[in-house]
């Protein structure tokens, strides 16, 4: 939302205005103006929305449960237990979890982009 | 043909249109000239529909569209500075109208291309409207805003954003085009030459009024006030108790003699510029199109032809 509404605001009104005397009713506006321009902006709130999810820690190690732990939450636990083997594991999944978090950003600004060029 | 028919809009409690009367035959461009302020932009913004006419009403080809919605009103508009969408190639934002009419895509591409080819930007379909230059970006939203074929033809200075040898090019491109396809059109402009080239009829605003509306050769003839006189670059206007006694620049001749001498000369364009003060003290400014003029500081014979001259009200501006 917090990316969305300044993004909403920032489509030039005369564009809404340009389409209205093309003939376009006002639901035809928000089709074929206001949507398509927020596709992008949407694209990168959602991309930015899941990678925070994904890396969100303090609330998920109280709710999560055991048997189904989150990334962080995995990292979490065998940073705790003793060992290389463990530290390595976590070390892993750090890797694993930043490259999920790229490739989520990355897709959905790329998708975006090619939708936002029709 | 399009009937303005005595409009007026006020803007918390100031009129930007003050019962404004226009009559715009089929086939006929009227070019509305005045200074930024004037309301001329409201006006067509009235026409098209985006902004409600608190009274009056306005009659296209008869029926009175006042009250239809901006989407039903079958009017173009080309804005100042194009308003294409970013969204879309130029094919997009050609067949926008079409689109929304439901016709089929058949019927769009065949149309699209059509109105490229019109406008000079042939095959470029597929280009994005981002990349184009700031004429090509004009002639795509003119291309736009014909193709639905609209009844009438709204532009909001044309040639507002672009300069020099680009500008002329497309004022030519634009008057054939209207003369061609015999368009209704209403173009608002504070160029007067411009308004000149480009109107049948010009209609001078001022302060959400329409002063006179004239074919340019009678306008020129015979501006209504002195203030009128000035905007359209008449330099030569006397004012007293009144009456202001206005001298068109055209009328003034300077030959080598005696009884003026010349202030300053500089070149405008094709023509030269002169100001000279007669022995008598007054000033008057002249063009002329020798490339042999006078010089500042020469001396030289002043004749005015009484054909020139006209007797106009003065006009006090109320707000100053």
């Amino acid at each position: 939302m917090r990316i969305l509404l300044p993004a909403l605001r920032a489509i030039d009104p005369r564009l809404r205005e340009a389409a209205e005397v093309l003939g376009a009713p006002p639901g035809r506006v928000v089709r074929e103006i206001d949507f398509p321009l927020l596709l992008r902006p949407l694209g990168v709130a959602t991309g930015l929305a899941f990678a925070i999810s994904l890396g969100e820690f303090g609330a998920t190690v109280f709710l999560a449960r055991s048997d189904r732990p989150t990334l962080p939450v995995a990292i979490y636990r065998f940073l705790e237990r003793p060992g290389a083997t463990n530290q390595g594991t976590a070390a892993a999944l750090c890797v694993v979890l930043m490259a999920v978090t790229a490739l989520s950003v990355a897709t959905a600004d790329r998708l975006t982009a090619r939708a936002g060029r029709l | 043909m399009l009937v303005v028919d005595r409009v007026s809009v006020s803007f918390e409690g100031v009129h930007a249109l003050d019962a404004v009367t226009l009559a715009v035959p089929t086939g006929r461009t009227l070019a509305v000239l005045g200074p930024s302020g004037s309301g001329k932009t409201t006006l067509l913004r009235v026409v098209a529909g985006l902004q409600r006419a608190d009274d009056g009403r306005i009659v296209l080809d008869g029926a009175d569209v006042t009250a239809v919605a901006v989407h039903r009103r079958g009017v173009g508009l080309m804005f100042q500075d194009h308003v294409l969408f970013p969204h879309r190639h130029v094919a997009g934002n050609v067949g926008f109208g079409l689109a929304i009419a439901g016709r089929s895509r058949r019927e769009i591409d065949r149309r699209v291309g059509e109105m490229l080819e019109l406008v000079g930007l042939p095959g470029t379909q597929r280009r994005d409207v981002r990349t184009l230059s700031g004429g090509e970006q004009q002639r795509v939203a003119l291309a736009r805003a014909l193709a639905p074929k609209p009844r009438v033809l709204l532009l909001d200075e044309p040639l507002g954003a672009l300069d020099g040898p680009l500008r002329e090019r497309l004022l030519t491109d634009l008057r054939d085009l209207f003369a061609h396809l015999r368009l209704t059109v209403v173009s608002v402009t504070h160029d007067v030459g411009e308004a000149f080239s480009l109107g049948h009829d010009v209609a001078v605003m001022r302060r959400g009024r329409c002063v006179q509306t004239a074919e340019p050769d009678a306008l020129w003839r015979n501006p209504a006030d002195a203030w009128v006189a000035r905007f359209l670059g008449m330099r030569n206007v006397a004012e007293q108790d009144g009456r202001a006694r206005v001298i068109r620049p055209e009328a003034v001749r300077v030959a080598a003699g005696e009884g003026a001498v010349v202030l300053w000369a500089e070149r405008s364009g094709p023509a030269v510029r002169m100001r000279v003060r007669l022995d008598d003290g007054n000033e008057l400014e002249t063009e002329t199109a020798e490339l042999d003029h006078p010089r500042a500081g020469e001396r030289v014979a002043v004749t005015i032809d009484p054909a020139g001259v006209v007797e106009v009200p003065s006009w006090q501006d109320p707000g100053s």
